[in-house]
């Protein structure tokens, strides 16, 4: 069985796979972030995160969202999808979420993709992020 | 007063929260019925707010028809401070320390009823009276009651025979009513139970994932297409979605989430969609991201709404 917690760390490490410096900033963020607050929804999660100020923040401070990984796990037909939110640089929170089924209680994860199962374009990636409103 | 019908109708679009739960519309119970409303404060920062404590008293007393204990609101009044200190698990723990029962269909159509009925001006007071309560339990939780609650001047006379804000129903008929709507609903649902061979089921998405892909949206079906609860919760209930200006417009989560499903789909068929999905939608004016998947049957299933 997959624990919760072991999913999101999953999701966030190929999430925040990258080259890029936005990518290699979010990382070293989530290797230093504790999580503060776990909502489970009954079709998701939300899972909110603090980061120590020490660690550096994105540059310009942006707010934002992307989601370009996908799971496969027993229990959901249709698989389930990730958003992660950056709020002023810094990683703000993950929501999982299924499609229309209830989130399963136990799970197993059977694997994690990207978009369309295609390899990654970072650049792709970046140009898709969601402008957020900070949140004060 | 809206009519049998309508009301039913618009009883049937709810959807059902057999406990007591803090959502984007407020402290919330049976069919959406808002106990205790949502406001902002002074930096725009959501509130609950139990400032009508006897309207409160009287609808949990028409849903179990009988006065509940004055520790139900104690704890009510005590999940709205830890809620709005942030305590989001420690308010829905005091919630679930009222120890109310579950609120099934009959007492959260009961509810649902009250509520009409407080909306179109009946007093707390009267609406007790009329169950055959004794009132007086009111003035003990009048502490926090809303001046701006319309209600008709104590010794004025009218309180003992009709409606206050210009409904025309007996008082006595208060119960007749709410045992028509029960009545009236039960043959709905037993009309609904006897038609296994009904052509088109409420959700068809949901429900008959291997049929064919509809030829046409069924925008114009009768009966609302049933959402599961908790995908509401997960779409609506959060701040960071910002969706509650939505919900307003549309009246309820459910019909809000049709709209966006509906916008989603017309999107869809004109990019031409398959799989996946992340695309921009506008629902009235509101500039919308949807996020979920296209069946490979074509029906569209939503997995996250933000701004």
């Amino acid at each position: 069985m997959t624990t919760q917690a072991a999913l999101e760390n999953a999701v966030l490490e190929k999430l925040l796979n990258g080259k890029s410096e936005t990518f290699q900033i979010l990382f070293r963020q989530y290797q230093a972030s504790t999580v503060t607050e776990r909502e489970m929804t009954g079709a998701g999660f939300f899972t909110y995160f603090s980061v120590p100020r020490e660690i550096p923040a994105l540059p310009g401070e942006p707010s934002f969202s992307f989601g370009d990984v996908h799971a496969a796990l027993t229990g959901l037909k249709e698989g389930a999808g990730f958003l992660l939110t950056v709020n002023k640089g810094y990683l703000h929170d993950l929501e999982g979420y299924s499609y229309e089924e209830p989130w399963p209680r136990h799970f197993e994860l059977i694997r994690l993709f990207y978009d369309k199962n295609e390899s990654r374009n970072e650049d792709k990636v970046i140009k898709s992020f969601h402008a957020r409103k900070p949140i004060e | 007063m809206e009519q049998t019908q309508e009301l039913l109708q618009k009883w049937d679009a709810r959807a059902r929260r057999p406990r007591m739960e803090i959502t984007g519309e407020g402290l919330t119970l049976g069919a959406g019925t808002v106990l205790a409303g949502m406001a902002k404060d002074e930096r725009g920062r959501p509130r609950l707010a139990l400032a009508d404590e006897p309207r409160a008293f009287a609808l949990l007393a028409t849903a179990y028809e009988r006065p509940v204990e004055h520790y139900v609101l104690a704890k009510m009044r005590r999940a709205a401070e830890l809620w709005n200190d942030g305590e989001k698990a420690l308010a829905h723990i005091h919630l679930a320390h009222a120890s109310l029962p579950p609120c099934g269909e009959e007492q959260a159509l009961r509810l649902f009823v009250a509520d009409e009925l407080i909306e179109a001006g009946v007093t707390p007071v009267a609406l007790m009276k009329a169950q055959g309560f004794d009132p007086a339990p009111l003035n003990l939780v009048k502490a926090n009651f809303n001046p701006a609650q319309p209600r008709w001047a104590a010794g004025s006379g009218r309180d003992s025979g009709r409606w206050s804000g210009g409904a025309n129903i007996d008082l006595a008929g208060v119960k007749d009513f709410i045992a028509r709507l029960l009545l009236e609903a039960a043959r709905r649902a037993a009309r609904t139970l006897l038609r296994p061979s009904e052509p088109e089921p409420a959700n068809p998405e949901v429900v008959n994932p291997e049929s064919k892909p509809p030829d046409t949206p069924k925008a114009n079906t009768l009966t609302p297409p049933k959402v599961d609860a908790n995908k509401l919760h997960h779409i609506f209930d959060n701040p960071r979605h910002e969706l509650d200006g939505l919900v307003a417009e549309f009246g309820s989560q459910e019909a809000a989430f049709e709209a966006i499903r509906n916008a989603t789909r017309e999107a869809i068929k004109r990019q031409n969609i398959s799989g996946m999905y992340d695309i921009e939608v506008e629902v009235r004016g509101h500039k919308l991201t949807v996020r979920g998947t296209v069946m490979n049957d074509g029906t569209i299933k939503i997995g996250t709404v933000f701004p």
